[in-house]
């Protein structure tokens, strides 16, 4: 018999959309920033409809794919920042397509933006979401 | 007495000495009959018998024709015989004179030699016809014409300086080659010998001589000298060695550079000389064994390919041809041979073909390494594409380690999974980093420092083999220009492998030095040639270790991507291929030897020091 720990999301939990073309990943962030209790997550698979989601959803910050099929990172990140409802919300972008020093680093920055190297672990995702946040204030 | 008539009918040369005739009686035919006697020219002496002087006078016009006259009124008992002895042999005397006459007349003559005599003051006295035909076409008598009359005043002044010479010492000039020299510019060329011309008092009265026209032996002469000197310059200058023997091998013509091909320094040490006297005996045998075949059989050869060696030890390559060498009846009398130095033409082709042979090898290696890039590119599409649903897993089984408490197996499942997904991973870096295009970001740092920082990050790995470390860090070393991040790189890559062959403990030496390339050759491979200039200021660093060392095929494939003696999942074969790719990013050289001190593997690398 499993024995699942209980979590429910705090009061003042972020909330944080994922755009990934990927479900399977977009469940995996999902579950594991909710696992914490810190986060309440929504997930789009489809990155042509991130304003719409955006605007509906309120995130504190979102994570975006750069490599998509539909709209790439680069386009979606563009059509959210000219937009006045979206364009202060942080992104972080999240990529594959990146070298062996970017990857150990996991979380970086280059050109102004955030990076998240995958393959990405919990605490990274956490500490880099963590980060950008407090940039902010 | 027979008369005129009888005596016309026998032969008289034949049968007497003597003819008496009886001219006491004043016979008609008497007369008739000395005329005809004398006519005949004969040795017969010729003798008349007289009365008395008074009778003699009647006969005066005919008395030369006499050889004697006998008056018999003064005859003494026992005179005639004697007499007629006497008459008979001055017969003979003067028939053997006008003989001798005729014979020089006619060598004079028919000589084809010109033949003159002189007087003192070198007038021509007596020419002969050959003389008068050949110089005397201008002149209807030579006769006491000079020199000076027939040729140019340089030949008639050195002819007449000749003469006087003779005059005054009575020494004649034998053979003397001359050339004369016409007034109309032509010239024979004459071997003349001239002797003084003496009375019978033995007084020198002038001189005699004979002279002979050589003109065309020494057209010949000359003819055959230019020959000698073109064939002598043909052989002296030609690229090839070229040599006569005798049929007992002896050389009797050797130019230059066949005496070069022989060992010898000059043609005198060769000639006269056989092979036996530069070649081994076997080779001698062998060499004069085809000379022989080829006398004896009057057959040549051609294009003979033999390899010798020169005294010094160097290879001597010769295309050789030879040919029987034959008199003028044909018979063979030695061999004239010609060699053409090959050895370039062949060392040429020896280094050809193990270029080719090179060349097959590193067609192979090019299609090898070709084959290896591809790999690369794809293994970097595919670590790409893995990263994500790997990336998925490994969340997973981060989300499920959190939120399970139990059964304890569970959790333990749940960490090999991500156990196995680092593993995972790692593959996946080391592909990528070999097949990304290389970014480099040179600043100046220190070496040193870099190695210092990399031991004290593995320390613990260290630590957990036992392994005992040795800094040997040289104070000489100036900063240079390098990429930290890859150079942290190198360093790790290169104690991983050392950790790895010295699991059960060891120690690992790091040595750094400040040098300067001496010479070629310094125990290095010639990349270090290839890279550095004698003199260069280099770094050298040193990782030594006391681990198992290399084998055979370790030393020369070590630096293989993808070449490990790990077991899969323990090393990918990546990390000295990669090394090496940074150091030569860092225009540096490496290599990877076992150690001569001890056990271990030896690594060095060569930085070029800023300059
Ligand atoms: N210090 C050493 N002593 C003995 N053998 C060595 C040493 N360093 C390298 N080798 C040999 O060279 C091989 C290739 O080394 P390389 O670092 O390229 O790959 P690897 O260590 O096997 O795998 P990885 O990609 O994890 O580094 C090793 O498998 C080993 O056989
Ligand atoms: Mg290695």
């Amino acid at each position: 018999m499993i024995k699942f720990k209980k979590s429910t999301p705090n009061k003042d939990a972020r909330r944080v959309l994922v755009i990934d073309d990927e479900p399977a990943f977009t469940r995996m962030v999902k579950l594991n920033l909710e696992g914490t209790g810190d986060y309440i997550v929504e997930s789009l698979n489809e990155s042509r409809k991130a304003f719409e989601v955006a605007k509906a959803f309120k995130p504190n910050i979102i994570l975006l794919d750069v490599v998509m099929p539909e709209a790439d990172g680069g386009d979606v990140a563009q059509s959210l920042r000219s937009r006045s409802l979206t364009q202060d919300i942080p992104i972080i972008f999240v990529s594959a397509m990146v070298s062996q020093e970017e990857s150990k680093k996991g979380f970086y920055q280059s050109g102004g933006e955030h990076f998240l190297a995958k393959p990405v672990d919990k605490d990274t995702l956490c500490g880099a979401i963590e980060t950008v946040l407090l940039t902010l204030k | 007495m027979p008369s005129l008539k009888a005596l016309r009918t026998i032969d008289l040369e034949q049968d007497y000495h003597a003819i008496l005739i009886d001219m006491r009686h004043d016979r008609d035919d008497s007369l008739q009959s000395i005329h005809y006697i004398s006519q005949q020219q004969n040795k017969v002496a010729l003798i008349a018998l007289c009365r008395d002087h008074a009778q003699l006078q009647r006969y005066k016009e005919v008395i030369h024709h006499l050889d004697d006259y006998i008056l018999a009124d003064h005859l003494v008992d026992g005179e005639l015989p004697t007499r007629i002895t006497h008459a008979i042999r001055r017969r003979l005397k003067e028939q053997e004179l006008l003989h001798e006459q005729t014979r020089l007349q006619s060598l004079l003559d028919n000589i084809p030699d010109a033949i003159f005599f002189k007087d003192r003051e070198s007038r021509f006295t007596k020419v002969n016809k050959r003389m008068q035909t050949v110089y005397g076409k201008a002149h209807p008598s030579l006769l006491g014409k000079t020199d000076f009359d027939l040729f140019s005043e340089e030949h008639a002044q050195a002819a007449y300086n000749d003469e006087q010479q003779i005059i005054r010492d009575g020494q004649p000039i034998v053979g003397k080659l001359e050339k004369e020299t016409f007034e109309d510019g032509h010239f024979n060329w004459v071997n003349t010998t001239k002797v003084p011309l003496k009375d019978e008092q033995g007084r020198i009265i002038g001189t005699m001589g004979i002279s002979r026209d050589i003109t065309e032996l020494k057209k010949a002469q000359d003819t055959l000298a230019h020959e000698r000197s073109l064939l002598k310059t043909i052989i002296e200058h030609a690229l090839a060695g070229i040599f006569v023997k005798d049929l007992a091998g002896h050389y009797l013509v050797v130019n230059q550079r066949h005496v070069k091909y022989l060992g010898a320094q000059a043609e005198p040490e060769v000639i006269g000389k056989t092979l036996y006297d530069f070649f081994e005996q076997s080779e001698a045998a062998r060499i004069s064994a085809t000379d022989q075949k080829i006398m004896q059989s009057g057959q040549s050869i051609e294009n003979l390919i033999d390899y010798r060696q020169r005294p010094d030890g160097s290879e001597l390559w010769l295309l050789t041809s030879k040919v029987p060498l034959r008199d003028e009846l044909g018979r063979c009398i030695g061999l004239v041979g010609i060699s053409l130095d090959m050895t370039e033409q062949k060392l040429a082709e020896r280094n050809l073909k193990k270029a080719i042979k090179t060349l097959e090898e590193t067609k192979l290696q090019l299609i090898e390494a070709e084959k290896l890039k591809t790999v690369g590119r794809l293994a970097a599409g595919v670590a790409h594409e893995v990263k994500n649903p790997l990336n998925v897993v490994a969340l997973g089984a981060e989300y499920l380690e959190g939120q399970i408490e139990g059964p304890e197996e569970m959790l333990e499942v749940i960490q090999d999974m991500r156990h196995a997904i680092q593993k995972a991973n790692h593959v996946i870096f080391e592909l990528l980093d070999y097949s990304s295009p290389h970014k480099v970001t040179m600043e100046l740092g220190n070496i040193n420092e870099i190695i210092s920082q990399v031991l004290a990050l593995m320390r613990h790995n260290f630590n957990e083999s036992c392994i005992t470390v040795h800094e040997d860090l040289s104070r000489q070393i100036e900063p240079v220009k390098l990429d930290a991040s890859k150079m942290e790189q190198v360093f790790i890559n290169l104690f991983l492998n050392a950790i790895s062959v010295m699991k059960k403990g060891g120690s690992l030496t790091v040595r750094t030095r400040a040098e300067q390339i001496k010479s070629a050759g310094d125990n290095v491979s010639s990349k270090l040639t290839e890279c550095f200039r004698i003199g260069d200021p280099v770094i050298l660093v040193e990782v030594l270790d006391t681990g198992s060392g290399l084998n055979k095929e370790a030393i020369q494939k070590a630096f293989d991507p993808f070449y490990s003696t790990k077991t899969t999942g323990e090393g990918t074969g990546l990390g000295l291929s990669v090394t090496r790719s940074i150091i030569e990013m860092h225009h540096g050289v490496m290599t990877l030897q076992n150690r001569t001190d001890t056990q271990g593997a030896c690594v060095r690398i060569w930085l070029p020091a800023a300059s």
